[in-house]
């Protein structure tokens, strides 16, 4: 006897970018996100009778297409991450050095990119993305004068020569 | 009309190149996400963050941020006088023996601070010179694995090779030796090393990183240390009070600590985001020791 299989194909969520960019994404890779996962839930959108092809796109007024396509790609490589805790992750000592060497990579992005990247998960309320993003960040401010920073980050010193001399004095018991 | 011709440079300095373009730049982040840059960067790297105006004052409100930290101070005179919520941080005379009676609350202290918290780095001022460093440090730390030992002179290079996160106390000699067999027992027992660093570096520290400062005085033949916040104003100059008030963080006067000789030893139990259950349970042992000691 033969039976039919009948073959499942995974749960697919549509995501529309500010720029009005609709992308389908496998529910189980974008429940990484907070945000999406609680609008699912909250739309009842986890219905498996309504096909994709009918389901309500989710917008994502904070996201530009080429961003959300990022987050889309780390969630992907992130979907078997266990789920974090974020009591215990709060506990953690605090470090940077400990990015994943894919993330590091990922991540290895213009600065524009990395803070919209950011803005992103922090508006989709990716904990993962978004530390690895702010870490990243960090490293780049580690080891660097208030100058460089400024140079680097293109930071404006809208401190007073009064207010600068006072910073200077605090921080000369740092400075070798 | 009327045009005003600038050039992209100058259009660069008023508006910063990146945001003309409207791409995204660090200063876009919001708060809590800078606070949470921040979060990541030691002592040092957030002092020289403090590039603009935004940045100083979000990283002053992180020194802040943590949410149980309190300051105790005792003397054998008078143990706890109170406790105030600061950040993770413990003031504590060096006369502990007198005013316990026995060495075992602070053995205890150690112990639980050793196992509660991560810190790296065994370090020894010199208390006389070199030689008498490396012979103090054998016999300190006889026994004890130590990953790293260096004789450190200027404070500054100190703070800047140990960028410390955890732990810091000062002993003075005396103390040392009074407590070499409880911290090298509590290290061993905790797998863990203490941070052991000069009173100066520990002031220069509370300073930058409390923003707390102090005058040392003189009255009826004794020394003092006053404490106070940089940005208050006004000292406090009560005649009456026995030791040194200090301005607690909420702006309520707490705290007094009494200083007489050198034998000073000081915990900073500098807890970023984690020990909080440490803290705690320091906080409720001291305050057992207070009770003890009240009634």
């Amino acid at each position: 006897f033969l039976f039919p299989i009948k073959m499942t194909s995974p749960r697919m969520i549509k995501l529309t970018s500010n720029d009005d960019k609709t992308f389908e994404v496998e529910r189980d890779v974008i429940k990484q996100s907070v945000t999406v996962n609680t609008l699912i839930t909250d739309l009842n959108m986890d219905d498996e009778d309504v096909s994709v092809e009918n389901q309500m796109a989710i917008p994502l007024p904070n996201v530009d297409a080429a961003t959300l396509e990022m987050v889309i790609t780390w969630c992907k490589q992130h979907r078997e991450d266990p789920p974090r805790n974020e009591e215990e992750e709060e506990k953690k000592e605090k470090r940077t050095d400990d990015i994943p060497e894919w993330d590091k990579t990922f991540l290895d992005v213009e600065q524009s990119v990395l803070f919209a990247l950011i803005l992103a998960a922090n508006y989709m309320d990716i904990k993962g993305l978004l530390d690895n993003c702010c870490k990243t960040v960090a490293n780049m401010i580690k080891g660097k004068t208030p100058d460089e920073i400024r140079k680097h980050f293109n930071i404006k010193n809208d401190f007073t020569p009064e207010e600068e001399e006072q910073i200077r004095k605090e921080n000369a018991w740092c400075e070798d | 009309g009327q045009y005003l011709v600038m050039s992209e440079a100058e259009i660069d300095t008023l508006t910063g190149g990146m945001q003309r373009m409207g791409q995204k730049t660090l200063l876009d982040l919001p708060d809590d996400v800078l606070l949470r840059i921040l979060s990541y960067l030691d002592i040092f790297s957030r002092q020289t963050v403090r590039g603009s105006r935004r940045l100083r004052k979000l990283d002053r409100s992180l020194k802040f941020h943590y949410k149980h930290f309190k300051i105790c101070a005792y003397t054998y005179q008078d143990l706890f006088r109170s406790a105030t919520k600061i950040p993770p941080l413990l003031l504590t005379d060096g006369e502990y023996s007198s005013a316990a009676g026995s060495t075992k609350d602070m053995t205890d202290r150690l112990r639980s601070i050793m196992r509660n918290t991560s810190f790296e780095t065994v370090a020894v001022r010199p208390p006389y010179d070199t030689s008498v460093a490396l012979e103090f440090k054998d016999k300190l730390f006889s026994g004890v694995s130590i990953d790293h030992f260096e004789i450190v002179i200027p404070q500054t290079y100190f703070l800047r090779r140990f960028r410390p996160t955890s732990l810091l106390l000062t002993l003075n000699v005396e103390d040392l030796r009074t407590l070499r067999t409880e911290i090298q027992s509590a290290a061993l027992d905790a797998g863990k090393l203490a941070l052991v660093i000069t009173e100066a570096v520990f002031v220069a520290f509370l300073n930058e990183v409390y923003g707390v400062t102090y005058k040392e005085v003189e009255r009826n033949d004794r020394k003092e240390l006053r404490f106070y916040r940089r940005d208050v104003v006004e000292m406090y100059t009560e005649p009456s009070f026995d030791g040194v008030k200090l301005h607690s963080f909420d702006g309520k006067m707490e705290t007094g600590l009494h200083h007489e000789n050198d034998s000073v030893l000081y915990w900073i139990e500098f807890i970023r985001h984690s020990s909080v259950e440490a803290a705690n349970e320091i906080m409720n042992q001291l305050e057992i020791v207070r009770m003890r000691q009240a009634n």
